[in-house]
């Protein structure tokens, strides 16, 4: 038995989906946060059913990938309940998905979500006679404080095989009703039984939905045709667009019916939105806040880097001196230890804090307003506003990033954006920038790099866009309130995340380390070094760094781990100049993602494009590992 | 807002965030140096891409 929660983006449904299913579905306050359809099996009141959090969408015909995937969905799928989540503050807008999913004949129940943000606006709503009105049961929620939820679902399950009855009371202008009964009857005369009712289906066609005439067959798309120039010349406009106007203005009407406006509550939102998307005073805002972010970042890292590592380090040496020096015992606790440490001194620091500040801007609501400001720039290097998202997540985790892609509607765009995704440097490169250049050459310069970084994604999106000319569609981004999150939510959110480096990652960098450890006390690495010591020749590196990079392609934050276990000590710069630290991490920045990403990748622009990709990647990480190679020590004078 | 001269899929996307001929926005904001701007219409907020916006034909009414 299925339960979909279908509503428009950002309305609230993964946080309605995680409030029942744990913190399972990433969630954040940007429309498209859910790309994917996301399940979980619940039981509820007594009944097993599998939760479905479906991508958000404003109406059933999709714009983006993200979109058709849940449209497929809901047509081809058996739902046993639609919860159609619905913003309360932005009620006549919903509705307008309320009366589509009403014709499709789905057991049906209406979630009121942020009841408390309507209130706020000045907006009352009687959600007893939205329910009459509507022929569906109507639940009010507040779903970040978890009002309401209970009782949602309580309902919700009495409705499952419930008959619902047909939404006699959607009725359109005449010739547009006309048109749709003629369309029903060709139809129903069809020999083919269809799970979904006639008169939705009818409806579908008037909108020449691809999806619904490879179902009905010939008669009917020929019949379409001829109708939709009817109303088109009657009109004066597209079918498409007169459908659209019957609905919204039903919307309209249901929207009067049962909400009373009165005025809104003073926000303090809207002066504060008023500084942070200022011509000028945004700007400003936007450095402060990224420059802040790195600071804060890299304080706390930094502390914490010290407190944990000083008392590891104690533990490696007392351990070390139980066995005799030199034999496999000793090689075996001293590469263990290395993992364990990169781990726990070296990632965790700069993760948490890092986690903790982009689930922050994320749930607040910052990033549509970083596109908006962005807008403007990213047009020039052939890009628009809503490519930003991807790439801000990209400091994230690029595999998110570069499923976030699916929130762009052309396939160029996708393409170009998942590449400056993965070429930001993620949450564990980023701990490599921090560990390491500001660690050691301070966070002046790993500001710079963090600088130099985004000068690259930003000429390689102009390059890349040169290769791939095309007219980008501009930017149509909703841009959402800002919300305060719960403490809780962004616990569940950093957890979701380094849940992945714990159980995954970490135990892979023990691994590795053991290898590496096992590899140098019986010279294997040698071997592998000789292989990859062109390359490290011409970045100017320690040949005995060679492996370093491979496990990088693995896991990046595996590089650094292994940095140490390669040189024989954690204190890097006792045996690495300035020069090589840095060139060391831009070279990790930028060449060939991850695994994970490269798999991430492929599902999102297929394996040519990705080879591609790669490709691009490495070259730009040689060139500008040389090139910070012959330059650097110009500016450092050694 | 008059009309919108762009193409179909454009229409629609502003349609679904209830921009549509009738409406009225509310220019709240626009970036410099040819970027976007974000308008008001009904109580959401839409950035718009400056190319977009061109597309967007309005009667200003204050």
């Amino acid at each position: 038995m299925k339960i979909a929660l279908v509503g428009q983006p950002n309305c609230g449904k993964s946080t309605i989906f995680n409030s029942v299913a744990g913190y399972r579905a990433a969630t954040g306050n940007f429309p498209g946060t859910t790309v994917r359809l996301a399940w979980s099996t619940v039981r509820l009141n007594g009944v097993v059913a599998e939760l479905v959090d479906v991508p958000g969408i404003y109406s059933l015909t999709s714009n983006n990938p993200a979109e058709s995937a849940a449209k497929k969905f809901l047509l081809n799928e058996n739902i046993s309940l639609i919860i159609n989540v619905l913003d309360a503050s932005l009620l006549s807008r919903s509705l307008e998905l309320t009366l589509e999913l009403r014709e499709m004949g789905i057991p049906m129940i209406v979630c009121l979500n942020m009841m408390d943000e309507a209130e706020r606006r000045g907006v009352r709503i009687s959600s007893q006679e939205l329910s009459a009105l509507l022929e569906l049961p109507v639940v009010e929620t507040i779903g970040y404080r978890g009002v309401g939820v209970r009782e949602l679902f309580r309902q919700g399950t009495r409705q499952i095989n419930q008959p619902l009855r047909p939404a006699e009371f959607i009725r359109w202008h005449r010739d547009v009703e006309t048109s749709v009964e003629q369309m029903q009857g060709v139809i129903e005369s069809n020999a083919h039984a269809h799970r979904l009712p006639s008169r939705f289906l009818a409806i579908k066609l008037l909108e020449n939905d691809d999806d619904i005439f490879r179902e009905t067959g010939p008669e009917a798309s020929d019949t379409a045709v001829r109708l939709r120039a009817q109303l088109e010349t009657t009109r004066g406009r597209p079918a498409e667009s007169v459908i659209m106007s019957e609905r919204h203005d039903r919307a309209m009407r249901l929207f009067e019916q049962t909400a009373t406006v009165t005025r809104p509550h003073r926000d303090p939102r809207a002066t504060l939105d008023s500084l942070l998307t200022h011509p000028l005073w945004g700007y400003v805002f936007l450095a402060v806040i990224l420059v802040g972010f790195f600071w804060a970042v890299f304080g706390f890292g930094s502390m914490l880097e010290n407190a944990i590592s000083g008392r590891l380090d104690l533990l490696t040496t007392y351990l070390l001196a139980q066995v005799p020096k030199g034999g496999l015992k000793h090689a075996l606790i001293a590469s263990l230890m290395d993992g364990v440490q990169g781990g726990a001194g070296i990632v965790l620091p700069y993760l948490v804090p890092f986690l903790f500040g982009l689930a922050f801007l994320e749930d607040v609501g910052y990033l549509p307003r970083v596109a908006y400001l962005m807008d403007g720039l990213l047009h020039r290097i052939g890009l628009h506003g809503t490519s930003m998202l991807p790439i801000i997540l990209g400091y994230g985790c690029s595999v998110p990033a570069c499923m976030a892609t699916r929130i762009l509607p052309s396939r160029r765009d996708r393409f170009l954006a998942s590449v400056l995704a993965t070429l930001v440097p993620c949450s564990a490169r980023s701990t490599v920038i921090f560990a390491l250049v500001a660690f050691y050459l301070g966070p002046m310069w790993a500001l710079g790099i963090f600088c130099f970084n985004a000068l690259v994604v930003i000429f390689s999106g102009w390059l890349l866009a040169r290769v791939w000319p095309e007219i980008s569609a501009g930017m149509i981004l909703e841009v959402p309130r800002y919300q305060w999150p719960t403490f809780r939510m962004l616990t569940g959110k950093v957890w979701l995340r380094l849940r992945e480096f714990v159980i995954l990652s970490w135990p892979l960098l023990i691994a590795g380390s053991l290898v590496l450890g096992l590899g140098a006390y019986w010279n294997f690495d040698h071997y592998a070094n000789v292989a990859l010591s062109p390359l490290t020749l011409i970045l100017g590196l320690p040949v005995v760094l060679g492996t370093t990079l491979v496990f990088g392609v693995l896991r990046k934050e595996l590089a650094l781990i292994m940095l140490a276990q390669a040189l024989g000590t954690t204190s890097v710069a006792t045996v690495l100049t300035a020069t090589q630290i840095v060139v060391f991490t831009i070279f990790i920045t930028f060449y060939i993602p991850c695994l994970a990403t490269l798999v991430a990748l492929v599902k999102e622009i297929g394996k040519k494009m990705t080879a591609l990709a790669a490709a691009y990647t490495f070259v730009l990480a040689t060139l500008m590992g040389v090139a910070a190679r012959l330059v650097l020590p110009l500016i450092l004078g050694r | 807002m008059v009309q919108i001269v762009a193409g179909q899929s454009a229409t629609r996307q502003l349609a679904q965030l209830g921009i549509c001929a009738g409406t009225r926005l509310k220019v709240r904001r626009s970036a410099p140096m040819g970027g976007a701007i974000l308008v008001d219409s009904g109580g959401s907020m839409v950035a718009i891409g400056r190319g977009m916006a061109r597309k967007v034909g309005v009667r200003i009414l204050e």
